[in-house]
């Protein structure tokens, strides 16, 4: 109903962790009521305890849960929900998921369900792209007909290119290729790997980008067909394709080059008929040219930056455009002001290759004070499962320049104290160390690299090297005592005579 | 009381004597004044050589610790000399015998990659588990033949569990 104001009374909230939590702030701020669901272990998750509802939505499993499309609109139905927001993951880019919404007449706080479809085909939204005159990376779309096609293709982009497997995925039947002599070879064993690996040996080429940097564009449009930028975020620092630290402004952007980049986002945005929030992502190379990548049609998960540097509410934004409220003045120039930082705290441990490091939060302490943020889905004594996402909170700070920002990030990480289960928290320590990350010269493959190469390792803190030593053999002095106190004798010569023999076997 | 500690790659004597407010701990070659007092839960506030510190102290049992200060965190064991003495020829006679390799996380198998009898080198896959959306290669830590393999596809997991036989 474009045009036509219409004031939600409650909101059902689909989903759970930081960004359910994230949301219900955003209602109770607007005074909406919030409803949240919670899956069978997530009873006392933090949500809930903060929802002015919560209704269960099923087992464990996702696909039994968070997953039930049908079930979650039946329900915000049920309990007169005027409107869903999926947050992100699960239901969130999910089109037929938002039809369902609008056919019960509830609505979805989000794009339109087309614009999702849309931008979630990677061939059709290229197409779009193309058409709408936004950058794409140069390549693609066609199978290569024969080695002499492959070469004037690749002679007309540029080298170095890429050749891939038109059915590929997974690095399979992908060559890279640095200049013209190498093709042939290259193209030959890229379509006997695509053969034998998909069963079809169809390849295209694609230009190949060194060391690119990941920048994303938030744009946020109306339902009276305003679209605007909010500016960029740097998400260039990544684990296996998983964003780890944001910032914002990035460290390369000039207002030139923003304005371009704005321009193409909201042009892609609008391509699409795209309303609500949603992140164009580009790829920046070494030259300064920029190639659109995807759209995220949904609110993401490192919004605190653009929202430390504009001083703007997006979850508040994406509510009152989902009542038909049109994007007022404030919005109109959006240039950041100082700059943020975003560490993704997983439930992850750094000294085990990244495993999953599920168990209960035994001590917990956000840190606090000037310019920081801590967006948590868990509290002290929680239990984090296996059955979720690992991600447990995010932690964003705000300094008037980026040395300030970096400064607070490690102030801030210094406060933090994390016990009972393994972080990524010595990661974000290691980077503060690192030269590279502290003059903001970053790709998208740099963590990867860093991290195979061995470096970014957690290091012993340098101040005391016996301090773990004085801590234990303190305690364990004290804890012998505490157990001499409370044992009677007997039972204590026996558990010492057990010991010795255990000792000895 | 005399200990040692096992830490930083090294078993070192260390001394522990109350004396009033204060603990006196000699670390190796090494004196020092310690002011300890427990904060709230696990968190322990040291002071000492000038400096506070904040570490939280986890007692895994038989005399390990886990002393964590935010990001960095060190395992340790302390135990009587004589307890230490006992287990090193212990352990001197354990050496190059059968290991079962436990599951340090709970999870589901999503897929095992060797058969039983296999010969493994350190750092090759042997099974897979799967938890929180992303899937874990369980490595052989060394050298060896793939004993009984004591977990079935599908099958869930706890943390401790054994997994399998490496010999």
């Amino acid at each position: 109903m474009p045009g036509r104001e219409r004031p939600l009374r409650k909101v059902l909230v689909a989903n759970r962790g930081e960004i359910a939590v994230r949301i219900l702030r955003a209602l109770r701020e607007m005074g909406i009521r919030g409803a949240a669901i919670y899956s069978e272990p997530d009873r006392r998750g933090l949500p809930v305890v903060l929802a002015d509802e919560a209704h269960p939505i099923g087992a464990a499993a996702s696909a039994e849960s968070y997953l039930r499309a049908a079930a979650i609109v039946e329900l915000a139905r049920q309990i007169g929900a005027d409107a869903v927001h999926p947050g992100y993951g699960f239901l969130a880019e999910n089109a037929e998921f938002a039809a369902m919404c609008a056919t019960a007449g509830v609505t979805f706080i989000g794009p339109p369900a087309e614009a999702m479809a849309a931008m979630g085909s990677k061939i059709e939204s290229r197409r779009l792209m193309r058409a709408a005159g936004v950058p794409v990376v140069p390549g693609g779309e066609e199978a290569l007909a024969d080695l002499d096609q492959a070469a004037s293709f690749a002679e007309s982009i540029g080298y170095p290119v890429m050749l891939k497997a038109a059915a590929g995925g997974g690095g399979k039947g992908m060559r890279r290729v640095e200049a013209a002599d190498q093709l042939a070879a290259a193209y030959r064993a890229a379509r006997s790997e695509a053969r034998a690996s998909f069963a079809d040996d169809r390849v295209y080429i694609e230009k190949f980008l060194v060391r690119p940097r990941h920048l994303e564009i938030q744009v946020l449009g109306d339902t009276q067909g305003k679209l605007v930028s909010l500016g960029e975020r740097e998400c260039s620092l990544q684990r296996r394709h998983q964003k780890v630290v944001e910032e914002a402004p990035s460290p390369v952007m000039t207002p030139e080059l923003r304005q371009r980049m704005g321009e193409a986002a909201v042009r892609a945005a609008a391509a699409v008929g795209y309303t609500n929030a949603g992140t164009v992502e580009f790829m920046l190379d070494a030259s300064g040219d920029f190639y659109f990548l995807e759209m995220n049609a949904r609110l993401q998960v490192e919004h605190p930056v653009t929202e430390w540097v504009t001083g703007l509410d997006i979850v508040r934004a994406q509510i009152e455009i989902a009542c038909g409220k049109p994007l007022g003045p404030e919005f109109d120039t959006v240039e950041p002001r100082g700059h943020a930082f975003e560490v993704r705290i997983y439930a992850e441990d750094p000294y085990r290759n990244f495993a999953p490091s599920p168990g209960r939060l035994r001590r917990l302490r956000w840190p606090d004070g000037p310019g920081v943020r801590v967006d948590a889905g868990v509290y002290e004594g929680d239990e984090v499962t296996i059955h979720y996402d690992p991600l447990l909170a995010k932690l964003t700070v705000w300094g008037g320049d980026r040395g300030q920002a970096l400064a607070r990030l490690d102030r801030a990480l210094a406060e933090l104290r994390i016990e009972g289960i393994r972080t990524t928290v010595p990661l974000f320590q290691a980077l503060l160390e690192d030269d590279d990350f502290r003059r903001g010269d970053l790709d998208i493959e740099m963590l990867d690299r860093k991290l195979s190469n061995g470096e970014l390792r957690a290091e012993r803190p340098a101040e005391l090297a016996d301090l773990g030593a004085l801590a234990a053999a303190v305690e364990h002095v004290e804890r012998t005592a505490r157990i001499a106190a409370v044992s009677p004798p007997a039972r204590r010569d026996r558990w010492r005579q057990t010991a010795r023999r255990e000792g000895l076997r | 009381m005399k200990l040692i500690v096992e830490h930083r790659g090294r078993a070192d004597e260390v001394v522990v004597d109350r004396q009033g407010e204060v603990w006196l701990v000699r670390v190796g070659e090494t004196d020092y004044e310690v002011d300890a007092v427990t904060v709230a839960g696990t968190a322990r506030s040291l002071r000492v050589a000038g400096s506070q510190y904040e570490v939280d102290l986890a007692h895994l049992g038989d005399g390990r610790y886990e002393v964590s200060r935010g990001g960095w965190v060190e395992e340790l064991r302390v135990q009587d000399p004589l307890a230490y003495l006992a287990g090193r020829a212990h352990g001197a006679v354990a050496e190059d015998s059968s290991q079962t390799v436990t599951a340090y996380m709970p999870g589901r198998v999503a897929a095992v990659l060797v058969e039983e009898g296999a010969r493994v080198a350190a750092g090759d896959g042997v099974l897979v588990l799967e938890a929180m959306k992303m899937e874990n290669e369980i490595q052989a830590e060394r050298d060896g033949v793939v004993g009984r393999i004591l977990v079935g596809l599908g099958e869930a997991v706890e943390g401790g569990d054994p997994l399998f036989e490496l010999d």
